[in-house]
């Protein structure tokens, strides 16, 4: 004889329907995650500048976006809002990690180095790629965040706007004005290679 | 010191990747030191644009994907957000709130002569009063009437049950299915059974009205008639 269960049909249903919208959830979000899952490291990479804190920020932001999913199906807001989690963890992890190690900010001129013929030569070098990184993690957060997305292979200045919900003419100033904060704090290269 | 009028200038043309401005062409063309200058400015940029290009766009590993996907399976498969400490303490207060204030009434009710102190004697100040002094002093029936709230002591014996049924345990999620199936599909149902509500306002017919009509005699009928006659 058939062993037969009770139940009962209208919570067995209910339940049924919130697993069935679960599971569509999931593989709803899986597809996001296939699309912007490198973004989200990508843009936690380029602030740590470290492969497994970037992993670490990322996923915990991939998780925080998985919950508050169905409110953000929308893809454009979706990427917009993961950018923004991702880059404020990322934030956030660099500057308890920075309380923790006291750094040496030294700003002072390099003294005697070989002038760099290119500007290959010159990025290449690894103190002007400490210069660079430190010149970067001082800019401001909204500055920085713009400079780094539009860097990213792909993304064309609309896509950085819409992403960030700015408009195309803010987006434009704040690269811009990046920029050139940037070439200040690295003055000193151009002093050497006009020496050379 | 003529040089330095134009760093601006040539910091932001070589920022930007524009063309110099006329005059600081002119003077860029006669002057070695601002050539040079301008050089290594768009030297800089350059290699700015090319670490922030390496730094942006790092390639994540092959199993970041895989570990995202087993964070995911560990998440609790109720999305409910944790509901913060202040929400918790303001819905605790408002429960509070609502326990006192029922316990408050229930007394109320019970000993309206104790907690009412001088309501009574308004309220019978207040019935002794006509329609129109009620009106003119801007009192309501509901006001000037003492409440009564007659209690139910019976308890509520209408307890709604839902039906249960026996399945067998591997048809479980089919009949799970069905029902909610027959759920979505049951407003469906009572509209199609439903008698469509008359809308003779809403849509005016006009009848159809012919002009003319012109009745032809069926001439070649009647020859078939007679040919079979024949």
């Amino acid at each position: 004889m058939q062993e037969l269960v009770l139940i009962q049909p209208i919570r067995a249903a209910e339940e049924w329907g919130r697993e069935a919208a679960q599971a569509a959830k999931r593989r709803e979000f899986e597809e996001r995650l296939a699309e912007c899952g490198p973004l989200a490291y990508r843009v936690a990479r380029s602030v740590l500048r470290n492969d497994a804190d970037a992993e670490d920020v990322a996923q915990e932001a991939l998780l925080r976006a998985y919950r508050r999913f169905d409110g953000l199906r929308d893809a454009q807001r979706f990427r917009g809002w993961l950018v923004r989690i991702v880059f404020r963890l990322a934030l956030d992890r660099a500057r308890s990690a920075k309380r923790r190690e006291v750094r040496e900010t030294e700003w002072a001129q390099p003294a005697r180095r070989p002038a760099p013929a290119t500007a290959e030569e010159l990025a290449a070098s690894s103190e002007f790629q400490a210069h660079f990184d430190r010149a970067l993690d001082a800019l401001p957060d909204k500055l920085r965040l713009v400079l780094l997305l539009a860097a990213m292979e792909g993304h064309t200045l609309e896509e950085v706007a819409a992403m960030l919900g700015l408009p195309i003419g803010t987006v434009k100033s704040r690269l811009f004005a990046g920029r050139k904060k940037l070439a200040e704090k690295l003055q000193c290269y151009v002093t050497s290679t006009k020496k050379r | 010191m003529l040089c330095d009028k134009y760093k601006e200038a040539l910091i932001e043309a070589a920022a930007s990747g524009a063309a110099l401005p006329v005059p600081v062409r002119e003077h860029v063309d006669i002057c070695a030191d601002c050539q040079a200058s301008i050089v290594a400015e768009k030297m800089l940029f350059a290699a700015i644009d090319s670490s922030l290009h390496e730094r942006a766009n790092s390639k994540c590993r092959g199993s970041f994907a895989s570990r995202v996907e087993t964070a995911l399976n560990k998440q609790p498969k109720s999305q409910r957000a944790i509901a913060p400490a202040w929400a918790l303490a303001t819905a605790t207060a408002i429960l509070a709130c609502m326990v006192f204030g029922a316990q408050a009434f229930r007394q109320h009710i019970r000993h309206p002569q104790v907690t009412a102190g001088a309501e009574p004697k308004l309220a019978q100040a207040n019935l002794r009063l006509s329609k129109p002094e009620i009106a003119r002093k801007g009192l309501s029936i509901g006001k000037a009437l003492p409440n009564h709230h007659p209690r139910n002591t019976q308890p509520d014996l209408h307890v709604v049950r839902e039906p249960e049924v026996l399945v067998p345990p591997d048809e479980r999620e089919a009949f799970a299915k069905f029902v909610a199936g027959s759920q979505q599909t049951q407003g469906l149902a009572q509209a199609l059974l439903h008698q469509a509500p008359a809308k003779e306002d809403s849509f005016p017919l006009e009848l159809i009205q012919i002009a003319q009509l012109e009745i032809k005699p069926l001439e070649s009928q009647d020859d078939e008639q007679g040919r079979v006659e024949k």
